[in-house]
């Protein structure tokens, strides 16, 4: 059955036989209509055959009554004839009724007759009769005539009339002999009318499913029938339907009509299987298409507002509302536009507190990140437009950055592992060295110059082993790698104790340590170990460097919620390098010129106070050096 | 005469660590890698390792593991890892004692003579009572006296009497401030003297003063005694 959607002749062939079970269907149907309406399955025909008996005795005695009015010339009347108000009939002369010749002109006239038609008078004596009625009539009416006019007037009964219809009585019109034959056939009428619908049935079933599909052709098709809307085949028979209503009822109109409207729905049908099949049924209604238009002309409307610069959408805003206000204002004797007036300028107040919400978030977004902060992320969810836009870019600077932070750590992790494996293997052969330098050192040389040379040696590879040691502790420090444990820490307890330990070597220097320590006994957050390699570095350059008996600075101070740890002296060499050069030497791979020390301490100290939260300043004036730990206070 | 077993894959340090130790009169085996040394140590009656600890074959962590199931004899490690947690994960599988590379040969030495002593003479030796000792430190009150790893160290009245409030009160820590009070027995007034005091005590009492074994510094808040307690 498939197979046969798209054939031709299988459409052709459907479409030929709906149109017949269309017709049949509608036959069978209205005759079980009649049938029905006619009682014809309660009683088996029984009122049917009755009413059509009645019919054809009701037409002869109209027939008579008629021929009687002719022959007496217009005397006798009937209730019939009075509601016919036919013409008198002029020429003749009228004919006694009780005459032979009346008699006998009435005999022939209906000897042919279906009825028996018997006059009587008012004693019931017979005068005219064409032949006598038989036994068991089928069927017998009555009239009653009247002599004259005056005697219709008055309602004296003259005449009685009567039909008795004989018992071989056929039928004698085409319709008496199909109503008799239905009434015969009628339920097998009603098996038939259920096989034409169910043919009928079929037959749309069919030819809906082969809508769409054609010879020839792979899948779904689209005849120009096809792409009409659905809406406006919809639209037009609900006209058609509303102009009808009011033009006509009459039955010839509608046999003409509902065929065509009919054919009309179907092809409908047909084509919205099409549709449905090419899945293009709400797509293209009008409605739909209307729809979409009106989208795209919203969105092209929303494209140019979003374009707008801010300002002109903002001067567009309040020349809105001012103009709104205006109309409000010039209409202000009436309550109810003062009251929308300001539920508007509320709506406003709200939408302009909101962008102040959204431009606050903003705000703290670019705060964050001028601060350095690169973990907040503006949160873009309650912002629109303008303003999204801006978080978004912010949050990409703020990605970018965390990006390249990340990345200089791990390029920075990379470089001190670098550095701690290469010196990993730089003390395994400066082991050797160191050990028997010092061998060398105890073997009885004459040669003073050998002497000398071992010496250098012995310096040398001192150096060396404290440049390694540094190189590392440096790369440590710039990078992070150290564990910071932060703790509460006394920084005059603190400085004291770092003295204690220095006191020794700055006396052999010839260096005097000054400690002015602040009162109020200032204590930071510190890991008390590392604070000590600052510190440790910081009095072995004094050691190293300061000019002897001059005086070492070393001070505690509070300044609002900062502590200020400062070691001054003066050095012995020209300063003639400049602060940051002094801290960044390790970051930008200077080389070193101090003939002792690896020049990396300053590098640390700052690497190692950094790390704890502080901060490490240096200020070279002239031979003075100074050096500031700034901490906050705990 | 002790038996003392050098174990590291560089032959250079091991044959000028051999004449060090033949100098102060120790015996000298040598190993290449933990194996070696595993096999010397049960062979030999070894009384002191001192062992690498990157070397090839078998490591001297992974050695040290394998020797401390059935050994307790001091084992010093040298290493060229000088981190932090390189020592504390060295100490903790079993070492006696840490020496960084490059070291100095004298200080080295002196530790080897420390956990020989330990070792072999202050085993379970009888301790006055009197006397305090932390580690392979011991104070006698009775006599004044204070001894390390055996000898005795020469203390000023002030170094001995702030020693004693360290020591027996081992494991707390003392502002310089309480020092001076509790020493002095009067307030400090103008510089604290104790910072220097307690250096100096560091200096004779410790092989490394930058680097003390029992009078730790604690930086901002004072000092105090560390060791075990005997």
């Amino acid at each position: 059955m498939k197979k046969w959607l798209d054939k031709t002749w299988a459409k052709i062939t459907a479409f030929v036989l709906l149109i017949v079970f269309t017709v049949l269907t509608v036959a069978g149907g209205l005759g079980i209509f009649f049938l029905a309406e006619n009682g014809v399955y309660l009683d088996g025909g029984e009122q049917l055959q009755q009413y059509s008996y009645h019919h054809a005795c009701y037409e002869r005695i109209w027939q008579a009554e008629n021929d009687l009015w002719q022959m007496t010339g217009g005397t006798v009347f009937s209730d019939r004839l009075a509601m016919m108000d036919s013409p008198m009939p002029a020429g003749s002369l009228p004919l006694d009724l009780t005459s032979p010749e009346a008699a006998d002109s009435f005999r022939r006239t209906y000897e042919d007759s279906v009825c028996s038609l018997t006059l009587r008078d008012a004693d019931g004596t017979v005068l005219l009769q064409n032949y006598a009625p038989d036994e068991n009539s089928l069927y017998v009416l009555e009239d009653t005539l009247y002599a004259s006019q005056a005697h219709y007037q008055s309602q004296t009964q003259d005449y009685t009339l009567t039909a008795a219809l004989r018992s071989d009585y056929q039928g004698s019109t085409y319709e008496q002999r199909l109503a008799s034959l239905g009434v015969r056939a009628r339920y097998t009428l009603i098996a038939l009318e259920v096989l034409f619908a169910a043919g009928w049935i079929f037959c749309l079933c069919f030819t809906l499913a082969s809508a769409g599909h054609w010879q020839g052709r792979e899948g779904i098709h689209l005849t120009w029938l096809d792409r009409i809307p659905a809406d406006l085949w919809l639209a037009g028979f609900a006209a058609t339907l509303i102009s009808l209503g009011g033009v006509s009822s009459s039955f010839d109109f509608y046999v003409v009509v509902a065929p065509i409207l009919a054919i009309l729905f179907y092809l409908f049908l047909a084509a919205f299987a099409a549709q449905c099949k090419a899945g293009t049924v709400l797509r293209d209604t009008v409605i739909a298409q209307l729809l979409r238009l009106l989208r795209r002309a919203l969105r092209a409307m929303g494209y140019v507002l979003r374009s707008l610069p801010l300002v002109w959408k903002t001067a567009l805003g309040v020349a809105a509302l001012l103009l709104f206000d205006l109309i409000c204002v010039a209409n202000h004797y009436d309550e109810e536009f003062l009251i929308v007036m300001l539920a508007v300028n509320l709506l406003a107040g709200l939408f302009l507190i909101y962008l102040a919400i959204g431009l606050r978030k903003l705000q703290k977004g670019g705060q964050a990140l001028a601060d350095g902060n690169y973990d907040s992320v503006v949160d873009t969810k309650h912002l629109f437009g303008d303003f999204r836009r801006h978080g978004e870019n912010l949050n990409a600077i703020q990605q970018g950055v965390q990006k390249a932070v990340a990345q200089q750590m791990r390029s920075e992790r990379m470089k001190t592992e670098l550095i701690t494996n290469v010196s990993h293997d730089i003390k395994t052969p400066l082991t050797s060295i160191v050990n028997y330098v010092d061998l060398l050192k105890k073997e009885q040389i004459d040669s003073p110059a050998a002497r000398e040379y071992i010496d250098v040696l012995d310096r040398q590879s001192a150096r060396l082993r404290k440049l390694t040691e540094d190189l590392v502790e440096a790369s440590k420090a710039a990078s992070g790698a150290i564990p910071v444990a932060l703790t509460d820490t006394d920084v005059n307890v603190f400085l004291s104790q770092a003295v204690g330990e220095y006191r020794q070597r700055l006396a052999e220097t010839g260096v005097e340590p000054v400690l002015t320590l602040d009162e109020s006994e200032p204590r930071i957050r510190a890991d008390g170990k590392l604070l000590w390699r600052v510190l440790d570095n910081l009095l072995s350059n004094v050691c190293k460097y300061a000019m002897p008996g001059t005086r070492l600075y070393l001070s505690s101070r509070c300044a609002e919620d900062r502590v200020l740890i400062t070691v001054k002296n003066v050095s012995r060499y020209p300063l003639n390098i400049t602060a940051d050069e002094l801290t960044e030497r390790f970051v930008r791979g200077d080389v070193s010129r101090s003939t002792e020390g690896s020049g990396l301490g300053l590098s640390i100290a700052s690497g190692l106070t950094r790390l704890q939260g502080g901060e490490f300043r240096l200020l070279v004036d002239g031979d003075l050096f100074k050096a500031t730990l700034d901490f906050p206070r705990f | 005469m002790y038996n003392i077993l050098v174990c590291d894959d560089e032959k250079d340090i091991v044959s000028a660590l051999t004449i060090y130790l033949r100098a102060e009169g120790y015996r000298v085996f040598t190993a290449c890698n933990g194996c070696e040394a595993l096999e010397v140590v049960d062979r030999e009656d070894i009384h002191l390792v001192l062992m690498d600890i990157m070397m090839p074959v078998m490591d001297g962590i992974t050695a040290m593991t394998e020797l401390r199931r059935h050994r307790n004899l001091p084992v010093i490690l040298l290493t060229a890892k000088g981190e932090d947690t390189d020592k504390v994960l060295g100490l903790n599988v079993g070492a006696d004692d840490y020496v960084t590379k490059p070291f100095n040969p004298v200080e080295l030495l002196a530790r080897v003579r420390s956990q020989l002593r330990r070792y072999l003479q202050l085993g379970g030796g009888a301790v006055q009572p009197a006397a305090v000792t932390i580690g392979t430190v011991s104070l006698d009150d009775d006599a004044k006296t204070v001894t390390v790893d055996g000898e005795q160290v020469n203390l000023t009245p002030l170094e001995y009497d702030i020693l004693r409030l360290l020591m027996q009160n081992a494991g707390k820590v003392f502002s310089p401030a309480e020092i001076y009070r509790r020493v002095w027995h009067e307030d400090c007034v103008g510089d604290n003297p104790v910072a220097v005091h307690v250096r100096h005590i560091r200096e004779k009492i410790e092989i490394d003063p930058a680097e003390p074994r029992y009078l730790k510094v604690v930086w901002g808040k004072g000092y105090k005694m560390e060791g075990d307690v005997r």
